[in-house]
């Protein structure tokens, strides 16, 4: 009856790594802790938890180190948690491969959000890619096969731009990606880095998909980041 | 002025200019002809002599330097042995009384044609010196009035220019790697004094504080003379001439020059003195705010915090004697407190964002404006699920130049005040709107409004008297200063309009260019 997933809590403050894994238990996931940097690397290596919450302040490595030797070797999700708000750290941290962020201070409900759009997209990570069938989150439904994107059963026509961006999102939903992964994924490696012309593409899509483009209920923006799709499950920012 | 000093200057007392010969002879000729005309009719002979030495006096007024009169002079006595005396069209200087009388005569005017030139020259000097004091008082009217380094460089290599004619470089603070530079002279000067052998004469004068480049003992092969501008042994920066160096090594010029860098250094410093002076102004401007802000802080931390250990406390201490009810209400006390507590110390991170640049400005790159409004309405609702706010922005797409996480913290902010303190069952509107310049983001609440005796104090964060402020309002100054303050550092404005009873509207401007420079 072994099949609870493990979660790894990296973090040095007895306190937040308490509460942390009391949530965790309670909604029965099976919690292993570190403290330090080093202690989290042999951690990984020995249990190969099925998601890590990374601390970025640690007493001995940075945690940024401790990201990205632990990439070199495994996909395993890594959810960055940090007290550093400033939005370059967090650009930092995914482009060095973290799954997500989490800020200090965050909510239960957030937390466990986040926990389940990293396991789900682990289990996606075994197969392809769904370019294929169906995805629907909300009012809003993309019909890869037929390449069509709906809102509230109504097609919305989208240029071949924009309709690569909303399926790249959509493929990542509930994860952040930042403004360079769009860029890079859309227009090529060899893109400009400026995202002007991101953002601008992104306000087209706001019109057609969303109801009110000043309160947009499928794609959010982190500011300074990049953009998220939302999640059905219980999106909950606080 | 300056065209006159030149000119004089350019002339010395003992050369012969052909311009001058040319006066000489002419004169000398009339004298001759009117000598002959009136000779034999209406005077005596030896009178002649007095037609000459008249002659003399005019050619030394009309000439320069020593030469034309003594020459005119030697004429004078020769055309009148040759012409005027017997024999007639020879010379006879051995005649009984001759040699008395053309001795004299050729000493009366050498003399009166020295005296001439010597008051001629006295004239010269004094007008020169006149000049000179004029540029001199002129530079230093205007120096005191200079504002700023840049206005008195212009200046000063201006002034110099026209003075001497010549080129002018000046350089701030060491020539080699020099804090600003100021150029005035004609493209070729220009040309000279830019020349990459340049700078090392110039930096050298520069350290060691001494006069350096052509004419001079040190670095004497390149085309500039270097003058450091020094003030109580510390250089401030190198001024370069290059043209004719006699206008400035001779030493009226030499004087002039000196007094002119005397006055550049003493305005110089003035200058740095009263930079100092403003940048501890701001620093101490800083300073209070700063203080101010931690003092209102600290106070308003207090309160949450005591009830938090209140709280906690209890529920250890009474070892599970609490009903079910208390518990849950000590416990949500608790998180409603933290949750405050946080929302500090979010505006406090603002805060440091601003102040972390030295020049206090934000750290700006275009941002679209739909997109920050849509994160903080988003934020401000998973915060306040049951509030409803009613958002509107343009149609069109706006990116303008902002730190986004300060401006969304503005509009949380603005949005969070008009929760609590309106209290109004309306829903809030959050409008963004395009003007000219401009764009406007407002937040309308239909509440209480705010008392017009609140208005001053509402954007001070401190001034707030404490037993004008129940609990619920805590911290809505400290978050209004806040917003101010980023609104600024923006280059925009923060107002409100509101009476009681009819809810307020508070709006922020946000210029739509980036035209918030160093100031």
């Amino acid at each position: 009856m072994n099949n609870k997933a493990t979660i790894l809590i990296v973090e040095d403050e007895a306190a937040i790594s308490n509460f942390i894994a009391t949530i965790l238990k309670a909604n029965d996931y099976q919690v292993i802790k570190a403290g330090k940097g080093s202690e989290a690397q042999s951690l990984i290596s020995s249990y190969c938890p099925d998601v890590v919450l990374l601390d970025l302040g640690l007493p001995d490595i940075d945690g940024l180190e401790v990201l990205s030797s632990v990439r070199k070797w495994t996909s395993v999700p890594v959810i960055v948690v940090s007290a550093r708000s400033h939005e370059r750290e967090k650009v930092e941290a995914l482009d060095l491969g973290a799954d997500d962020y989490l800020t200090k201070p965050f909510g239960t409900a957030e937390l466990l959000a986040r926990i389940r759009t990293a396991l789900r997209h682990k289990a996606a990570r075994g197969e392809a890619q769904i370019i294929q069938g169906e995805f629907t989150t909300g009012g809003l439904t993309i019909d890869f096969d037929r390449r069509l994107v709906l809102v509230d059963d109504k097609d919305v026509h989208l240029t071949q731009v924009e309709y690569k961006i909303v399926t790249l999102i959509a493929q990542h939903v509930g994860r952040v990606l930042t403004y360079d992964y769009i860029i890079q994924n859309v227009w090529g490696p060899h893109a400009s880095k400026d995202n002007q012309i991101l953002r601008v593409n992104m306000a087209n899509i706001r019109r057609k998909l969303e109801k009110n483009p000043a309160e947009p209920e499928y794609i959010l923006t982190e500011v300074g980041v990049g953009y998220r799709m939302t999640d059905n499950d219980s999106e909950t920012r606080g | 002025m300056f065209e006159g000093i030149r000119n004089w200057m350019d002339d010395t007392s003992f050369c012969l200019k052909p311009v001058d010969m040319l006066y000489t002879g002419l004169i000398m000729a009339l004298a001759t002809l009117l000598a002959a005309l009136l000779n034999n009719q209406f005077i005596e002979r030896i009178h002649v002599a007095v037609i000459y030495i008249l002659a003399v006096a005019v050619v030394s007024c009309f000439t320069t330097g020593y030469l034309p009169g003594v020459l005119a002079s030697i004429l004078g006595v020769v055309g009148v042995n040759y012409i005027f005396t017997y024999p007639y069209l020879a010379f006879d200087f051995t005649r009984t009384g001759y040699p008395l009388t053309f001795a004299t005569m050729l000493i009366v005017s050498i003399m009166i044609s020295a005296l001439t030139t010597k008051s001629k020259e006295q004239a010269r000097l004094s007008a020169i010196r006149e000049s000179r004091t004029n540029a001199v008082y002129e530079i230093t009217k205007n120096l005191v009035t200079a504002g700023g380094f840049e206005d008195i460089m212009s200046l000063v290599t201006e002034y110099i220019s026209k003075l001497y004619g010549c080129g002018v470089v000046f350089y701030l603070g060491d020539p080699s790697q020099p804090t600003q530079i100021q150029m005035e002279g004609t493209k070729e000067q220009k040309e000279k004094l830019q020349a990459i052998e340049e700078v090392p004469a110039a930096a050298r004068a520069y350290l060691n504080q001494e006069i350096t480049g052509s004419h001079t003992k040190v670095s004497s092969d390149v085309m500039g003379y270097y003058i450091p501008v020094t003030f109580a042994d510390r250089a401030l920066g190198v001024i370069g001439l290059c043209g004719d160096v006699r206008q400035w090594e001779d030493p009226e010029g030499k004087i002039l020059l000196n007094m002119v860098i005397t006055q550049i250094e003493m305005a110089m410093e003035h200058q740095r003195l009263t930079k100092q002076q403003q940048e501890i102004l701001v620093e101490a401007e800083k300073e209070k705010m700063r203080s101010n802000l931690l003092r209102a802080i600290s106070h308003d931390l207090r309160t949450p915090l005591t009830s938090i250990q209140g709280s906690s406390s209890v529920i250890l201490e009474s070892g599970g004697m609490l009903d079910e009810e208390t518990l849950r209400e000590l416990i949500s006390d608790i998180k409603t407190d933290s949750q405050w507590l946080i929302r500090m110390v979010e505006n406090l991170l603002s805060v440091t964002r601003i102040s972390a640049g030295d020049t206090a400005k934000v750290n700006k790159k275009p941002e679209a404006v739909e997109e920050i409004v849509a994160e903080a309405v988003g934020r401000i609702k998973a915060r306040y699920p049951q509030q409803k706010i009613n958002v509107k922005v343009p149609e069109e797409f706006l990116m303008i130049p902002m730190d986004g996480t300060l401006i969304e913290q503005v509009i949380i902010n603005l949005i969070e005040n008009a929760i609590l303190h309106g209290k109004s069952p309306l829903p809030i509107e959050m409008t963004v709107k395009q003007e000219k310049q401009d764009v406007v983001f407002s937040v309308r609440d239909y509440g209480e409004g705010i008392a017009s005796q609140e208005l001053p104090y509402l954007f001070e964060g401190y001034s707030l008297k404490d037993n004008t402020r129940s609990d619920g309002k805590r911290g809505m100054g400290i978050g209004l200063s806040i917003c101010r303050s980023i609104v600024k550092a923006h280059g925009g404005e923060i107002e409100v309009i509101t009476s009681p009873g009819q809810g307020c509207t508070f709006y922020f401007t946000l210029p739509k260019e980036d035209t918030v420079h160093e100031q």
